[in-house]
């Protein structure tokens, strides 16, 4: 079972979009939801937020495909594969630009499906590591591990501080650390997680990111190279 | 001139369409005519009037020289004569109360309202009419302009559902997913016999 990797599926032929679905099953890829047009699509990169999505470009608008795909890459920052029955070179051309995971043509073959799926799945791990994602609001954020400067636990909420903004979720610093590279971070305290890297001077009982003073609690010291 | 090869391009293009379609619906009965076993039977001849319903549509479009529109009274029309045609399973004479607005659809919610209509009605020829003397289906179709909604009844005088029925079949699955498709509502009533109802939104740009 796949349960822990998302697909969301987006074709205006709903028949389709289900037999694409009974096709991922049977690929054990159980966790499924399936867009219709892009309001629908909206809705669920927002609430499902999935790990990969299955594209038609032509929908109800021309090249409607094409411009969720363009939305994914500005707000959701998630992988897709087109999946169309599109083989005009300029439709082709527009697809690609928008920098796809995979290209399936209709009719699709069942392990052309697997192999594109499968390909993106592995490099979710590679993919996770370099980013987190997380729920602020109804918006996805997602922010690059090495802009993060330094995380505060505050109760049930964890702020986090990048090198341009500070978020404020309901998450636990349990939760942060198994989201990023561990090399890279080091809790320095029941309270706090620091990015090693941008430590840029250190005393016997805190550690200083960007002229902020972070404590160090006994037993938690850091070797700085 | 354009204009005109563009018009002819697309007839030729909606015959071959319709000719393929043809060829698929005559392999699938010389192998419902060539199968001894009567479960096999069944289950191809499900399959088949699967693909009847989206041929018909093909053949209604080509027949008018519309190449856009279907007049969906007459297509309905032909769809109940060629269900009760092509299911065998029992031998029932039923009788087809049909109630149809002259209206004209486009080739999408045809073959949305074609599909979910040849579910309905194998599924009450399969199911409804153990014992009933007068087997009956009524199929009403009317279009509300300033709702802008097709109200589209189908009721048959069977035995009903019970619980054991099969909603959970891929025929129930059809049935949703082409409403989906259409972004139609619907409602299944049990009451003397099975009632669907479904609110379709539609447009009139004809006339």
């Amino acid at each position: 079972m796949r349960n822990d990797f998302k697909i969301l599926i987006v074709d205006d032929e709903v028949l389709i979009a289900e037999f694409l679905k009974d096709l991922l099953i049977s690929l054990d890829y159980t966790n499924l939801k399936l867009a219709h047009n892009k309001k629908q699509a909206t809705i669920y990169l927002n609430e499902f937020m999935p790990d990969l999505v299955l594209l038609d470009i032509r929908m109800k608008e021309e090249l409607e495909g094409i411009i969720i795909a363009k939305e994914i890459n500005t707000n959701y920052k998630i992988p897709f594969i087109f999946i169309t029955a599109h083989s005009d070179k300029n439709i082709v051309q527009l697809a690609l630009d928008t920098k796809p995971a995979g290209y399936i043509t209709k009719p699709f073959k069942k392990m052309d499906v697997y192999a594109a799926v499968h390909l993106v799945e592995n490099n979710k791990e590679v993919f996770n590591e370099k980013y987190l994602l997380f729920k602020d609001g109804y918006a996805t954020v997602k922010i690059a591990v090495e802009d993060i400067l330094y995380a505060k636990s505050d109760n049930n909420y964890i702020h986090i501080f990048t090198t341009v903004k500070q978020y404020t979720l309901r998450n636990t610093l349990e939760w942060l650390k198994e989201n990023i590279p561990q090399e890279l971070f080091h809790r320095t305290h029941r309270c706090f997680i620091v990015n090693i890297t941008k430590i840029t001077k250190k005393s016997t009982k805190s550690v200083f990111v960007e002229g902020v003073e972070i404590p160090v609690s006994r037993g938690n010291h850091i070797l700085l190279e | 001139m354009i204009f005109l090869e563009k018009e002819s391009l697309l007839g030729e293009i909606h015959h071959r369409v319709k000719n393929n379609l043809q060829f698929i619906s005559a392999m699938f009965q010389m192998q419902i005519n060539s199968e001894k076993n009567v479960g096999n039977k069944a289950v191809l001849a499900e399959a088949f009037h699967r693909v009847n319903a989206i041929t018909l549509v093909h053949e209604m479009l080509y027949n008018k020289d519309e190449l856009e529109y279907v007049a969906v009274k007459e297509y309905i029309n032909e769809l109940a004569i060629k269900l009760n045609e092509i299911v065998y399973y029992k031998h029932i004479a039923i009788q087809f109360n049909l109630n149809i607005e002259d209206l004209k659809l486009d080739i999408n919610h045809c073959v949305a309202i074609g599909m979910i209509t040849s579910e309905i009605i194998n599924n009450a020829i399969k199911y409804a009419f153990d014992g009933i003397s007068n087997p009956t289906i009524t199929i009403t179709l009317s279009y509300n302009p300033a709702e802008e909604k097709i109200t589209y009844i189908i009721m048959d005088n069977g035995i009903g559902l019970n619980k054991e029925s099969k909603t959970q079949g891929l025929g129930m699955r059809l049935i949703d997913i082409f409403a989906r498709q259409i972004d139609m509502s619907y409602e299944l009533k049990n009451e003397n016999g099975v009632m669907y109802i479904f609110k379709i939104p539609f447009i009139n740009n004809e006339k």
